[in-house]
């Protein structure tokens, strides 16, 4: 049935995304909710207590999300009464604790569940305090990408300033850090540079307020991951910068990402397979598409793209499929024609084709961790001509 | 007002005929500092039991690694209801489907239901649902009555505020 996971585990929450966001930002986020967050993931040996270290035995490496997420603590009592108090003594905690550039407010289930009115607080905030805010409509019940996605396109409503525009610049939008690393981040940046581009901001990644305020003089918005899309939208309708979508990943796809940056035009998505699918990838959209074009390259000839993540319709191709339950993944696995999988190896449900791990940082716990690694520009046709 | 001990061994006062989500289910607090126990022993007392956790996904970070270990042992499932479900009462049918299904799959008559923060707003009424399942389906459901929300499982976070007063 839809909604009840047996075998897949939980990925990160959209507000846990949120929290990924903030750790490579100067700003904090402040939830309306019952409990309050811990650092989402300590190198083995890091900070913290071993219980914070996630994953089996708490052996697992990678880093992302620290506590710049400043919970209300909410009680029953509040459901009555309202939170907004509680809520006013969270931000005026973050703005004592970690002196932030900006501030996002959002909430957690409970708090979403009885309406709490967070404009109240934006109201307060921009009345008594001199800190840029937004709400972020969170609810903590959708996955990460969504998270990150609302709060860039939050964070783009407040912090860029109206520039001139300049030539030859652009915005890398969703390089954040559970889905990239920051070397993906530098050697992206190396790739754009060799081709005549200058990084102006990296929204996800690692980055200062002064980047923040300048990124709307770019030429054009590279758009690397789905979460990156609603403030690519934002920014054209807002600053009129035109968005190429696509991870830049595979000698081919960065070739065409060039192009479309050069014309400032998105070329139409070709069409799709005929019949059931020989490949079948499954995970974040533009990375999975990636390797999808990566692989009808290399002769297959109906290559799909699911997620249990938000997808964007605008960019799926015919038979590209969001899924909601675990029903869904084993039918898509019975596939007779399949050749080979991509995906957390945790959706394997038994299954016997053979499967190529992908990361899988935004599997909340993970039977093996496999972090994000670098496809840019000819690094995936490498690694795609070693695993198949 | 009557009095029970909660979980965490704190009193809570609740007025009769009130808000009420259920009766507590054995086994031990698995929140809190000092005293903490591990979900696993929610099913100590119950070898055939299995748990299922009902929430949002944001309530997952609470334990995920155990609730994964569980997960892949076959002892533990997850229903996520939407806040349309929720809204509309519809995370009530759910839940006895789901125990059911789980039931029919996999041979269990005996379940340990946890829940998230939404569960307690709603002030549901799992006695009646556990009296249809063992009416209707001769299934077994105890509830474990630890809930951030109500307060009896707090302190299993990193709270930023303690750290700087300390």
């Amino acid at each position: 049935m839809k909604r009840l996971w047996k075998t897949v585990p939980p990925c990160l929450s959209d507000i846990q995304g949120l929290q990924a966001l903030m750790n490579n930002t100067e700003g904090i986020a402040v939830v309306d909710d019952a409990s309050s967050y811990k650092p989402l993931r300590f190198a083995q040996g890091g900070v913290g207590r071993p219980e914070n270290r996630r994953g089996p035995g708490g052996k697992q490496t990678g880093y992302f999300g620290t506590q710049r997420m400043v919970s209300s603590e909410v009680r029953e009592a509040d459901v009555i009464t309202g939170t907004s108090e509680k809520v006013w003594k969270a931000v005026k905690t973050g703005l004592e604790v970690f002196h932030p550039a900006f501030l996002l407010l959002t909430t957690a289930p409970c708090a979403a569940m009885i309406g709490t009115d967070h404009g109240e607080t934006l109201g307060r905030i921009r009345e008594e305090l001199s800190v840029p805010a937004a709400i972020v409509d969170l609810d903590g019940q959708k996955d990460y990408l969504c998270g990150i996605g609302m709060a860039l396109e939050a964070m783009g409503t407040i912090l860029p300033e109206k520039r001139e525009t300049v030539p030859g610049t652009v915005n890398l939008l969703g390089c954040h850090s559970v889905d990239w690393t920051e070397d993906m981040v530098r050697e992206t940046e190396q790739w754009l540079k060799d081709n005549g581009w200058k990084v102006l901001s990296r929204w996800g990644g690692k980055e200062s307020m002064e980047n923040f305020k300048n990124a709307a003089a770019a030429a054009v918005n590279l758009v690397v991951n789905v979460s990156g899309l609603r403030l690519a939208r934002y920014m054209e309708r807002e600053f009129g910068i035109p968005y190429v979508v696509g991870a830049p990943f595979g000698k081919a796809q960065c070739a065409r990402l060039l192009e479309e940056m050069k014309s400032g035009e998105r070329a139409p998505l070709p069409e799709g397979g005929e019949g059931g699918p020989d490949a079948l990838i499954i995970g974040e959209q533009f990375s999975a598409d990636a390797i999808r074009r990566g692989l009808e390259a290399r002769g297959y000839a109906n290559v799909r793209v699911c997620s249990f993540f938000e997808m964007d319709k605008g960019f799926m191709r015919p038979g590209d499929r969001k899924l909601v339950s675990e029903d869904e993944l084993a039918s898509e696995l019975a596939n007779e024609n399949l050749r080979v999988v991509f995906g957390d190896t945790d959706y394997k449900m038994g299954s016997q084709v053979k499967w190529v791990p992908l990361h899988n940082q935004g599997n909340l716990a993970p039977a093996s961790l496999m972090v994000p690694f670098s496809m840019t520009d000819g690094a995936m046709d490498r690694w795609l001509d070693g695993v198949l | 007002m009557e009095f029970e001990r909660t979980r965490g061994g704190r009193e809570s006062g609740r007025e009769e005929g009130g808000r009420r989500h259920g009766r507590h289910g054995g086994g031990g607090r698995h929140g809190g500092r000092g005293g903490k126990k591990e979900l696993s022993s929610l099913l100590e007392s119950k070898p055939g039991a299995m748990l299922l956790f009902v929430g949002a996904l944001n309530c997952a970070r609470h334990r995920a690694d155990q609730m994964t270990g569980l997960m892949r042992e076959g002892r533990l499932a997850m229903l996520c209801p939407t806040a349309t479900d929720y809204a509309t009462g519809r995370y009530l049918h759910q839940i006895v489907d789901a125990i059911v299904e789980l039931s029919q799959e996999q041979g269990i008559k005996e379940f340990v239901v946890m829940y998230g923060c939404q569960w307690a707003v709603l002030s549901t009424d799992f006695d009646l649902l556990a009296q249809e399942l063992k009416d209707d389906h001769g299934i077994t459901a105890t509830l474990d009555a630890t809930c951030h929300l109500c307060g009896n499982a707090q302190g299993d976070e990193d709270d930023h505020r303690v750290r700087e007063r300390m």
